[in-house]
């Protein structure tokens, strides 16, 4: 196993980890963790469907439109459910559907757009996103009671921050090089699933003490 | 098409440098959110402590007075009815006994008149002093009223006094604790600041009760905390947080003393 395959490894082991733990200790309760899971799953099945058309030399990358425009209306949809956005609840629905129908309208005319990278729609998804991430720090930072997401949230920020501007350079450049930024956006990543895993072990981890 | 490669490459590394500034920008948001919080959620507890260590003093002022209280009481029974009851006993045990001239006996019998009497009226006057049955009966304003001018009759102070008090503003209870405020402010006048003459004051503007005293005693210095401390301040401070209102005081050595209480 080389140094890439390792990495690569390594990230499907997180990302099915954290699938596997976030679905075990789902609690029907907290709705805003249905929207986490299914960000969780719509990640899995990205990331496993194009490893394998990969194996099999095949175009992969119509799914990254899928993985970015499902990313942005799970998280959009997570982000409307907590407690700190109730104010903007309303907003941030219709901008996610708004933005969504767009894209998709947008690949429904002119399905060629799929086997490219859109800079545009990586942006339009991603920036919301972003603010929607500050502005939980920003609604957290006097907050020490209700500590969920905020390790998620982290590692969110950071990777996408980083990832949007890789993603968006996906049409330039030699392949070689490319492959150079690839790498630290697969231990960003990395990063971001460890994160996402420590969130689960403090804040969702079912506590067995618990006695009735 | 050899520059443009190099250019797309060159492109690549400025992509490259980029994300790693951005990831430092990143780290260095997340490090300043984290550490600020922990500043914050420090203060928070900070003042949560100072709060709650105030209501324990409150709540031991309020401790100390009701002892004090029960001092007090205690002593009343103590000097103003045990005593003449037991003259009454004495009186009723020489009737028992017999043998006395019909002289003796009208002055035995006299006795234990004068003695009931006087125990039946430092019975009311106990009962008076725990709680005035006229704040019950005919409000606030009537009590403060009898209450002034009890100690106008008693000419230890001249107490002046407006009141503009819509009856039933506030609820039974919190008219007792304004009551009581009055009370204690009153005492305090007689008894540390030896004031002849005071002024009660009550107002209700835009829905809120103003309530103003002053007096021309020897007053204090009002930064002094010495005396914010005493037990007579805590109480009224604590009475005044319980009706929920604001207060404000002002003394200077030999000026008076002023206090505004808002509800």
């Amino acid at each position: 196993m080389n140094y890439n395959d390792f990495i690569t490894n390594t990230c499907y082991l997180l990302l099915i980890i954290n699938t596997l733990v976030f679905t075990i200790s789902y609690n029907s309760k907290n709705k805003a963790s249905k929207y986490f899971i299914m960000y969780l799953i719509l990640c899995l099945f990205v990331q496993l469907f194009s490893s394998i058309l990969s194996d099999l030399r095949q175009n992969n990358l119509y799914l990254f439109h899928y993985f970015i425009t499902g990313q942005f209306i799970f998280l959009s949809l997570l982000f409307s459910k907590l407690q700190e956005f109730k104010k903007i609840k309303k907003l941030i629905r219709s901008l996610a559907f708004v933005i969504a129908l767009s894209i998709i309208l947008y690949f429904y005319k002119t399905p060629d757009a799929l086997n490219k990278w859109n800079v545009l729609e990586i942006s339009l998804t991603s920036i919301p996103l972003l603010i929607y991430s500050f502005l939980f720090f920003v609604k957290k930072i006097s907050n020490d009671k209700d500590k969920k997401y905020i390790y998620f949230n982290s590692g969110f920020f950071v990777y996408t921050l980083c990832s949007t501007l890789i993603f968006s350079v996906g049409n330039i450049g030699t392949r070689t090089l490319k492959l150079y930024v690839w790498d630290i956006n697969n231990i960003l990543y990395i990063i971001f699933q460890i994160l996402i895993f420590v969130e689960w072990y403090k804040n969702f981890k079912p506590s067995f003490k618990k006695r009735t | 098409m050899e520059i443009l490669f190099t250019q797309e490459n060159q492109l690549i590394i400025i992509v490259l440098i980029g994300v790693l500034l951005l990831l430092l920008m990143g780290v260095a948001l997340l490090l300043f959110f984290f550490l600020s919080r922990k500043k914050i959620v420090e203060k928070e507890l900070e003042k949560n402590t100072l709060e709650i260590n105030h209501q324990k003093e409150i709540i031991q002022s309020i401790i100390i007075t009701q002892e004090e209280e029960r001092k007090r009481i205690a002593q009343d029974l103590h000097d103003d009815i045990s005593s003449k009851l037991n003259v009454i006993n004495l009186n009723a045990n020489l009737l028992k006994d017999g043998e006395l001239t019909p002289e003796e006996y009208t002055v035995v019998n006299n006795g234990i008149l004068e003695a009931t009497e006087k125990t039946l009226e430092s019975a009311r006057k106990i009962a008076h002093n725990l709680l005035p049955p006229i704040l019950e009966e005919f409000g606030f304003k009537d009590a403060v009223e009898e209450l002034a001018d009890s100690f106008n009759n008693s000419r230890k102070i001249n107490i002046e006094y407006t009141i503009n008090y819509p009856k039933k503003q506030l609820i039974p209870q919190n008219e007792l604790h304004l009551f009581r405020i009055t009370q204690e402010l009153i005492n305090n006048s007689v008894r540390h600041g030896k004031a002849n003459n005071s002024v009660i004051d009550i107002s209700f503007k835009n829905d809120t009760l103003i309530f103003n005293y002053t007096d021309n005693g020897v007053g204090f210095n009002s930064d002094n905390v010495d005396h914010k401390k005493g037990l007579g301040m805590k109480n009224i401070e604590s009475r005044v947080s319980l009706l929920n209102g604001k207060y404000t005081i002002g003394s200077e050595i030999g000026k008076g003393f002023k206090i505004r209480i808002e509800i």
